[in-house]
């Protein structure tokens, strides 16, 4: 019946080898003694604990040696490391939440776009078509309105998607980067700040267009102000707005998956979402949303994308125009 | 002492779940027994008729929260057998190597519960411990640690990370030596072998009347594994074999059930290093999600009439899932689904072994069956 | 009275005596009724000294609920982060309630400062060697890192004095009520009889073994009247365990320290310790035996692991004091623990000697180190191996305890005894003579051997015999119907 070789109820099982392999463990704990040979594993010389793994792929070494990730050069061990300094003394595992985060000693576990975290929006990317609020199980996404500026008004002169944005009208919405949005964008961290993305654009009504100037009266001052045309790009009260209940939210990436317009992302975010009411877990647009810079490959391709299709559009209107005319 | 019952009741640290199990006693001896089962009913299968096919798969990892991958997968097995959807081979080995990990994740956290049922709580600590270096191998691969999503009608939801490989083989083979450790402090323990030798038996013929299966009946010596006896997925292909015991005349007792799946822990990890070796494709290399090598085309409705069935080697039986389309929106929702939970059934047979042996004995025996409520309710 | 045999630095008695008949005389003697000067005196001292012991004791009992909490974690693999350098420091960037060391007038805490910093260097992480990079400028837990975590122990205590005392309503409620106190009444009773050291001890009696272990039986009635009384099946069932399983130990336990009793010929706890100065060896090494059952008596008398049924929480939740709330459920957790220390202070006497230093006459200077400290060391001791009974082994079923109890420990009880009379009357010449040295090293000798034997008992070539682990048993694929004989 027993097949365990060494399983039969007799006095050296009683207290002896139980005893031992308790003893043993507990052994290994100590710094120095806790290595020797006579201690480990039986049946191999392997040390119990500490064990020298090499847990980065050759991929991953590169990718991280170009991030100057600490995480080169770490001996790693499943559940015991030593550092340089003291090799003898190993450290139990316990993460100093949250002043040092897993994200730093274990990135593999939190690669983006593998961990299942709080969702993160690209709104400028956005184009309603709700596949995502259809897709949750749950009914936790609703759509919202928005005033911002959409991808095709993010270029700059000069740059090959330039100009298939929103025209500047009389009476529309006219937005200028603010000062230093650009560094607070590219230092924002999503994973540890708690709070809202920088606001990247100020807003204000176009009064008058004629000459070269535009005047503008700026939402947030109630001054009015002639600015460059340069300087200013249409913008749109936009329907492409979202607000997630992370109370009914069970992480299940189905809305990720399902947007065909790379703009919908889980992030590595793990914590930050917590309050004291029901209210404070509904996740308005600006705590979900991802900067566009820091998914600035998505941003490209969907940029590259519907440029070339307002391209085609106009070439079309104006082969149509001149067909008329002809 | 007059006969008295005793109700353990709903809040009770040996459960392992949220369930009444009322025990006659007479002094110390067990005369009867009577489960009481339903607390944590939440309706899964009424709920599933009103989502889409791909949206259910959410939910069936939340059958079992300690086995979420084997759950989510036997839906998805049943869907694509309603949709009639083609799997890429490729898509097939990564299933496996989730389904695989996610078991000896189950059992060792059956392990670091039972544990701490007969008495011992530093085997409940070692057992958690090794299950921590599952835990991260299935956050690698599934996204978090408990409810993965993973499985998608076709194929799996992404591919293998980059570098996964590697740690997989690493973690497995230390968990293959430190297996034999926990086996030291309970295999060659006398105080442990005399709590579960002779303790609960369990007759081969009975429980197979009753319906119990998987590492249960095959502690009583029937060789009913549905991954060796009907194959799905490529279980052919691998090299494994199921554990079973060999039981005394009576039964086999809770030993046996324990040996049972130790070996099934064993078996599992030698199973995926098999796999990663087998990989189509091989194991380090990394595809996009979506890539028609691991995700197939699928269609998302299924006309009335339509039906999908699949039987599964859960970590605690057989569990089967049969689907039937023809539901709201012109079929893309089901209209039925039906959940056949191996625990459901084994509780109530667990529940009568326990006559007959003492107070002491009911964790012990309730333990070595396994019970997960959370797919007993549904 | 006593045999002083060994001097003691601490001569606590003495001192008080002198202190009480100071006061005494002061008082008394100056009064009407001075022919009670004396009487009055001795009073006021054994008052003092029940006080003082049973205060050292309870001092040092957090030593000992430190110790089993520190290792049960080594046991179990998992150590406190205090034990590693990297916890010393929190917070990153000095982000802490604000660096103490800055909070410091005039400038004294910049040193500490400077330290911190240097130590970040050195023992924190730098990305560019090969050490993880975990911490970087953090500051320093500050001067709470010192403190072991005895006051853990202490603040449990507390808590307990904040929590609701409930009494159920269809309880007993007088018995419900007594029960606590019988079972930390008679544990503190006990107290009384052990001696911490020749001069530090407030009982003398001749009697005072068999007072000890009629006052330590008592408890077992506490916890059946506190099973009873709850009107709850669980805890019901958990005082019947717990009566049986006590009664059960009790007689091992009279007859293993009858047993010592009869080598040591005396009935009084401090002339056993004498006994064991006077002839030169120590009780264990005569009674292996005996200390063995004493201490596996122990463990099923204080309820701990693998004897712990009766309180078995897979089971019974916490047995019979789940109606207990407040301090009289921590007077009751106070009082396991209490008795687990008198049964590792006893084996400490009656088997390792008591206050005796080891190889007193072979290592120099080491009378220096005062009595008390060699009791407590002792005991101490072995309460490491009640702690390691408890993370090594299972717990076992009540009616195998009973089995062991009265079908293994009795009649081995019992064999003890008869060697105990034997060494008294045929081994041992005289009063106040000595051991033959033969005796004791035979005898440890023989133990060892058996110990040996016993634990290699197996047969390699039938466990070899067993077939291989994991065995298919058909080969056949099973299918439905096949079942069917």
């Amino acid at each position: 019946m027993a097949y365990h070789k060494h399983a039969t109820p007799n006095f050296r099982n009683l207290i002896v080898r139980p005893m031992w392999i308790t003893l043993k463990a507990a052994l290994r704990t100590i710094p120095i003694i806790g290595r020797s040979k006579f201690l480990q594993s039986h049946g191999t010389s392997k040390p119990y604990h500490g064990q020298e793994t090499n847990l980065l792929s050759d991929a991953e070494r590169e990718m991280y040696t170009a991030q100057a990730h600490p995480v080169i050069g770490q001996t790693y061990a499943p559940d015991r490391e030593t550092t340089e300094l003291f090799p003898h003394f190993e450290r139990p595992v316990t993460v100093m939440y949250p002043y040092e985060r897993l994200e730093e000693m274990e990135p593999w576990l939190f690669v983006p776009g593998n961990y299942n975290g709080r969702i993160g929006v690209i709104w400028e990317t956005c184009t309603a078509c709700k596949a995502c609020v259809r897709i949750c199980p749950n009914d936790c996404l609703h759509m919202e309105t928005e005033t911002r500026v959409n991808v095709l008004d993010m270029t700059e002169e000069g740059d090959e998607h330039h100009g298939f944005g929103v025209e500047l009208e009389v009476g529309g919405i006219a937005a200028r980067r603010l000062e230093g949005s650009e560094e607070a964008a590219a230092n924002f961290q999503l994973s540890t700040a708690h709070e809202a993305p920088p606001e990247e654009y100020e807003f204000g009504e176009v009064i008058n267009l004629t000459g070269d100037t535009i005047s503008v009266r700026w939402n947030a001052s109630g001054t009015v102000e002639d600015v460059e045309a340069g300087d200013v790009v249409g913008a749109e009260v936009d329907i492409v707005s979202g607000r997630i209940d992370l109370g009914r939210c069970m992480f299940c990436g189905l809305c990720m998956e399902s947007c065909p317009f790379n703009s919908f992302f889980m992030t590595n975010e793990y914590d930050g979402m917590s309050g004291f009411t029901r209210e404070d877990l509904w996740f308005e647009a600006d705590r979900t949303r991802v900067l566009p810079v820091q998914h600035a490959e998505a941003v490209d391709i969907e940029l590259a994308k519907r440029a070339d299709q307002a391209r085609k559009k106009a070439e079309k209107a104006a082969a149509k125009a001149a067909k008329s005319e002809a | 002492m007059a006969e008295m019952w005793i109700s353990m009741g709903p809040q009770h640290p040996m459960t392992h779940g949220l369930w009444t199990l009322k025990v006659k006693v007479d002094g110390e001896t067990v005369v009867d027994t009577e489960p009481d089962l339903g607390y944590i009913h939440r309706g899964v299968e009424k709920i599933c008729e009103a989502r889409d096919f791909t949206q259910i798969t959410p939910y069936a990892d939340r059958l079992c929260y300690a086995s979420a991958n084997t759950w989510s997968h036997a839906y998805i097995y049943a869907a694509e057998d309603l949709l009639e959807v083609e799997v890429p081979e490729r898509a097939e080995y990564i299933r496996m190597v989730a389904v695989e990990l996610q078991r000896v994740a189950s059992h060792l956290m059956w392990l670091g519960a039972y544990c701490p049922d007969v008495g011992n709580l530093t085997g409940m600590v070692w057992c958690l411990r090794e299950r921590e270096m599952m835990m991260d191998l299935l956050q690698e691969l599934g996204g978090s640690r408990m409810h993965y999503n993973f499985p998608r009608i076709g194929g799996v939801k992404r591919d293998l990370p980059i570098g996964f490989a590697l740690r997989c083989r690493a973690k497995l083979k230390l968990f293959l030596e430190r297996i034999q450790e926990y086996e030291a402090i309970l295999d060659e323990s006398t105080i442990f072998l005399v709590r579960t030798q002779g303790v609960g038996y369990a007759k081969a013929e009975e429980m197979i009347n009753h319906g119990v299966s998987g590492p249960n009946v095959r502690a009583a010596g029937h060789n009913y594994d549905v991954r060796w006896a009907h194959p799905y997925s490529i279980y052919d292909e691998l090299d494994w074999e199921p554990s079973v015991e060999r039981p005394s005349i009576k039964g086999s007792d809770c030993y046996d059930r324990y040996r049972v799946r130790v070996e099934e822990m064993r078996q599992s990890a030698l199973m995926i290093l098999d796999g990663l070796d087998k990989m189509p494709g091989g194991a380090d290399t990394h595809y996009q999600s979506g890539d028609p090598a691991i995700l197939g085309k699928a269609p998302a409705r299924a006309a009335e009439g339509q039906t999908g069935f699949h039987h599964f080697e859960d970590s605690r039986g057989e569990s089967m899932f049969y689907l039937a389309g023809g539901g709201d929106g012109r079929g893309k929702h089901p209209y039925r689904v039906s959940i056949r939970s191996p625990m459901f059934i084994t509780i109530p047979y667990a529940s009568k072994c326990m006559i007959g042996y003492k107070i002491a004995d009911i964790p012990a025996i309730m333990g070595s069956f396994d019970p997960c409520i959370g797919e007993t309710d549904r | 009275m006593i045999l002083m045999a060994t001097e003691d630095v601490l001569s606590i008695r003495d001192w008080v005596r002198v202190a009480t008949d100071f006061i005494s005389e002061n008082t008394i003697g100056m009064s009407r009724h001075w022919e009670y000067t004396d009487s009055v005196s001795y009073f006021l001292m054994e008052f003092i000294m029940c006080v003082m012991v049973f205060g050292g004791i309870m001092t040092t009992l957090l030593v000992l609920l430190w110790m089993e909490r520190k290792l049960l974690g080594r046991f179990m693999d998992r150590r406190g982060a205090r034990t590693s350098l990297r916890s010393l420091w929190v917070g990153e960037n000095g982000v802490t309630a604000g660096e103490w060391w800055n909070q410091l007038p005039f400038g004294t805490g910049v040193p500490v400062g400077m330290l911190n910093k240097f130590l970040n260097e050195v023992a924190g992480n730098d990305h560019e060697l090969e050490v993880v990079s975990r911490v970087k400028n953090r500051s320093y837990h500050g001067v709470w890192w010192l403190l072991p975590g005895f006051f853990q122990n202490l603040a449990d205590g507390m808590k307990f004095l904040t929590k609701e005392h409930m009494v159920p309503e269809k309880a007993d409620r007088y018995v419900f009520e007594i029960a606590p106190f019988l079972i930390i009444a008679t544990t503190v009773m006990c107290f009384t009889f052990i001696p911490l050291s020749p001069n530090f001890y407030s009982n003398d009696s001749e009697m005072s073994i068999l007072f000890l272990m009629a006052v330590f039986s008592v408890a077992p009635l506490g916890v059946f009247f506190a099973g009873w009384s709850s009107n709850n099946k669980y805890t019901l069932l958990g005082g019947i365990r717990s009566a049986a399983q006590l009664t059960a130990y009790e007689i091992p336990l009279l007859v293993t320290v009858l047993s010592v009793v009869v080598l040591s010929g005396s009935f009084n706890l401090i002339e056993v310790i004498e006994f064991q100065a006077d002839s030169g060896v120590w009780n264990i090494f005569l009674l292996p035996l005996g200390g063995v059952l004493f201490l596996v008596v122990m463990v099923a008398e204080v309820e701990r692991i693998p004897f712990d049924m009766p309180e078995a929480e897979a089971e019974l939740v916490e047995g019979w004091w789940t109606e207990y709330g407040g301090m009289r459920w921590g007077l009751m957790f106070a009082s396991e623990y209490l008795r687990t220390y008198a049964a590792c202070l006893l084996f400490a006497h009656f088997f390792l000697g008591g206050w005796e230093a080891p190889l007193e006459d072979t290592i120099p200077y080491i009378h220096y180190v005062p009595h008390i400290l060699w009791v407590f060391l002792k005991a101490w001791f072995m309460f490491i191996f009640f702690v390691w009974f408890r993370a090594a082994l299972h717990r076992v079923r009540t009616d195998q305890i009973l089995e062991f109890g009265w079908r293994w420990l009795l009649p081995l009880s019992l064999v003890n005894l008869a060697m105990a009379t034997a060494l008294r009357l045929w081994v041992y010449d005289g009063i106040n003579g000595e051991w033959p040295l033969l005796i004791p090293i035979l005898i440890t000798s023989i133990s060892l051997a058996l110990f040996i034997l016993l634990s290699v008992d197996e047969d390699p070539e039938a466990l070899e015999a067993q077939t291989r682990p994991f065995s298919v048993q058909t080969v056949d694929v099973a299918s439905p119907g096949q079942h069917r004989e």
